[in-house]
């Protein structure tokens, strides 16, 4: 167990990667309060974890606002007493559609930034305080491979990604003698809900990953909220104590090109 | 149950006591493996005090053991392609078969030597240990995964030299340059056969790699082995955001986590280990 003892917030836990993460963090011993917008599906995901026997609360927050990160914060704190490590998984592209410049309004940039970008830069300031004067943390941002390599033009989704980077090694720098290591995680292809509006009415969903992991994947498979978790994991737990500002790419192999 | 029980693996470079093959050797039986530890020589010279009466290769074995680990101890040159067949069918031969490879052996070569004065004696030499020595071994190891067709892992550690020019270093640097090469054209061959392969790239670790660099300042300073190396870590200390040089212990961390499942989708990258150097 790496992580017994510890406490964990996970931003986005209600699904995909989040989710994954906050149950791996449980199943390692680690007490996790989940948050996210889907109340619904973020109540399931604790209550699953909590069936395990670990200690899973779900608070209920919209990370791009900085009133609901306090309180989500404050609320985390009377659960769990202190606060070890924090996993910024919130994110994605609501409504995934043309996303080419022309295509992305000023609102939509905004938004997407914000949902991205600035809800990592609130929880880390609102979390870091707590973590200084115990000179113990574990910050761990999901970024996105297509930050640095983008398969195609996300504009603003891999823009704000690319930021997560950014405000990775600037924490890393700056919290460094504080002993709170802060890194990336940039993930490659993976299978969560993020995909939904790019599968919607295809017939045989199944043989679209199949294609995209034999033409593009060197491992020859799309990822799972598992495959992530595990490097989490590992960022978060002291198997990382000398790691910070690092960004590590989880992509069977991408950005390698898979050819012939 | 240990999350490597049941696995064998390989790691060369080991026999050092203050290495990164040692530590990552006994982190990998802690984890439940059965190791076999390699190196050129038994019981490699050492200059460092603290290193008297070190038994290298067959101490290391025996400590593997006391971990309830088997072990195998094996002298083998890894540029000599004969001596590391032969080194890759004993492993398989008394350990049953090889799940992990890390190898570790490499040289560092002349520090601080511009390249307009290296000799060609050298360029080859540092060369052919570091990045032959590394295609042999990964290419009789992958031969093997690949006719088990149970999948492995394959883990080398190459430098940060092999992202950035180094001055007073070109063969070692353009050497990891090679390592990293490799590893990423492995991963893209060895992917399909459920084989991930990665390198770490350490920065500054606390090992034996300096021993020379050290007892050279400390006869020329008339200071002690500890005193010219404590002065030369605080202030290199200074530099690195953690503010303290790595230890051998983190790195075998690390390596543990490119060759435990829960990296199993990470493949053809190079993981830095440097206190916030990056």
């Amino acid at each position: 167990m790496l992580l017994e003892g510890k406490t964990a917030i996970v931003t986005g836990a209600a699904m995909g990667i989040g989710r994954g993460i906050a149950a791996r963090f449980a199943a390692e011993g680690a007490a996790v309060v989940l948050t996210d917008i889907a109340r619904d599906e973020g109540e399931k995901a604790a209550a699953a974890i909590g069936k395990t026997g670990a200690r899973a609360v779900f608070v209920p927050a919209d990370v791009t606002k900085n009133s609901q990160v306090q309180a989500m914060v404050r609320r985390a704190l009377d659960e769990l007493g202190k606060l070890d490590i924090l996993v910024n998984s919130a994110g994605g592209v609501p409504g995934l559609g043309g996303n080419s410049i022309d295509d992305v309004s000023e609102a939509d940039w905004d938004r997407i930034l914000d949902l991205n970008l600035k809800s990592q830069f609130l929880c880390c300031k609102a979390v870091i305080p707590h973590m200084r004067p115990r000179k113990y943390g574990k910050i761990v941002n999901i970024s996105s491979m297509g930050a640095v390599h983008p398969p195609n033009s996300l504009v603003h989704y891999h823009a704000a990604k690319a930021g997560v980077m950014g405000l990775t090694v600037n924490l890393a720098l700056e919290l460094a003698r504080d002993n709170i290591t802060v890194n990336a995680i940039l993930p490659g292809p993976v299978r969560t809900p993020f995909w939904q509006p790019v599968t919607k009415g295809m017939k045989d969903v199944e043989a679209y990953f199949a294609e995209v992991a034999r033409k593009e994947v060197p491992m020859q498979r799309i990822g799972t909220p598992e495959d992530i978790a595990g490097v989490a994991l590992f960022l978060a737990s002291d198997l990382s104590s000398y790691m910070t500002g690092d960004s590590l790419l989880v992509g069977g192999g991408l950005p390698l090109p898979v050819r012939p | 149950m240990k999350t490597l029980e049941g696995k064998v693996a390989l790691v060369t470079g080991a026999a050092s006591k203050r290495g990164m093959g040692h530590a990552i050797a006994l982190r990998l039986a802690g984890e439940g493996a059965d190791v076999c530890v390699t190196d050129k020589f038994a019981a490699p010279r050492s200059l460092f005090p603290g290193d008297a009466g070190w038994g290298g290769l067959d101490a290391e074995a025996a400590e593997i053991e006391q971990m309830g680990q088997k072990a195998l101890a094996m002298v083998a040159d890894i540029a000599d392609s004969k001596e590391v067949d032969k080194l890759v069918a004993a492993t398989v031969d008394k350990l049953g078969k090889i799940d992990i490879l890390v190898h570790c052996a490499a040289i560092r070569g002349p520090v601080g030597l511009p390249a307009v004065e290296l000799s060609e004696k050298e360029w080859r030499l540092i060369l052919e240990v570091n990045t032959t020595g590394a295609f042999l071994v990964s290419k009789a190891v992958a031969r093997h995964m690949i006719a088990r067709g149970q999948g492995g892992r394959i883990l080398h550690i190459a430098s940060m030299a092999g992202l950035h020019g180094v001055n007073g270093s070109v063969a070692y640097c353009v050497s990891k340059y090679g390592v990293i090469g490799l590893v990423k054209t492995l991963a893209l061959e060895l992917g399909p056969h459920k084989i991930n392969v990665n390198a770490i790239n350490p920065g500054a670790i606390i090992t034996n790699l300096r021993d020379e660099t050290f007892q050279k300042r400390s006869q020329e300073q008339g200071v002690s082995w500890e005193e010219a190396q404590q002065a030369d870590y605080a202030m290199m200390s200074k530099i690195i955001p953690l503010g303290r040089l790595g230890k051998v212990e983190e790195v075998a961390d690390l390596a543990y986590f490119l060759v435990s499942d829960l990296s199993v989708y990470i493949t053809g990258e190079t993981v830095g280990i440097g206190g916030g150097i990056i």
